[in-house]
């Protein structure tokens, strides 16, 4: 049974929202993604977080774990609502969901083409396999 | 047959301030390996196909759900700060 979805008092305009890896938006892992958000609170989607200020140090100290990802994929806020996709404030911030309609590859390439990259995470200090 | 580089896939944009992720075992490399049952309190390996897999300690499991506290190496900051 999913667990109520609890969303903080959070606005989602203006922001700026990154995913982490380079092939985290690909179909695969969003259909993984989403899946996990659906068993979980009944809802298709998939986690990113915030960029505070658009300061990624101040990211990294509450994420620290983003430290040891080479690569990003980051999207406006307005271009995902803009869009037609819902920006939901769940668990701790910075952490949002982006809502989609359904698992399909054709809503994961609507996702796609709201954000840029993959590009250079300006935190990187961790290893890498490159 | 080449062991898994990883026991279980994260999602790196799960990961919350505290380096706790939830993973699912039947989504990660040893889904098919019967043989394959963290419990609380177990080292392992958490990856991507992206990066290097990463020491985590498992926390609970609840069936196929494991969470997992992930160690990040010496050199990065080990924990949120507020």
């Amino acid at each position: 049974m999913p667990e109520p979805l609890i969303l903080r008092d959070a606005d989602a305009a203006g922001i700026v929202v990154v995913r982490f890896g380079e092939v985290t938006l690909l179909d695969p892992s969003l259909a993984d993604a989403a899946a996990r958000c659906h068993e979980r609170w009944g809802v298709w989607g998939f986690s990113v977080f915030e960029v505070p200020g658009e300061d990624y140090g101040e990211l990294v100290r509450i994420r620290p774990a983003i430290a040891v990802r080479r690569l990003l994929l980051e999207a406006r806020s307005r271009d995902l609502i803009a869009a037609g996709f819902r920006l939901l404030p769940t668990l701790d911030h910075p952490h949002w969901t982006v809502q989609v309609s359904e698992p399909t590859p054709e809503q994961f390439a609507r996702i796609r083409a709201c954000f840029t990259g993959p590009l250079d995470n300006p935190t990187f200090t961790g290893r890498s396999r490159r | 047959m080449t062991a898994p580089a990883y026991d279980l896939t994260y999602d790196p944009n799960d990961v919350d301030g505290n380096l706790v992720v939830e993973c699912w075992i039947s989504h990660g490399p040893r889904a098919a390996d019967s043989a394959f049952d963290p419990q609380a309190g177990d080292a392992l390996l958490v990856g991507d196909e992206e990066e290097p897999p990463l020491h985590a300690a498992v926390l609970r499991r609840d069936g196929n759900r494991v969470w997992v506290r992930i160690e990040l190496p010496t050199e990065l900051p080990s924990s949120a700060t507020g």
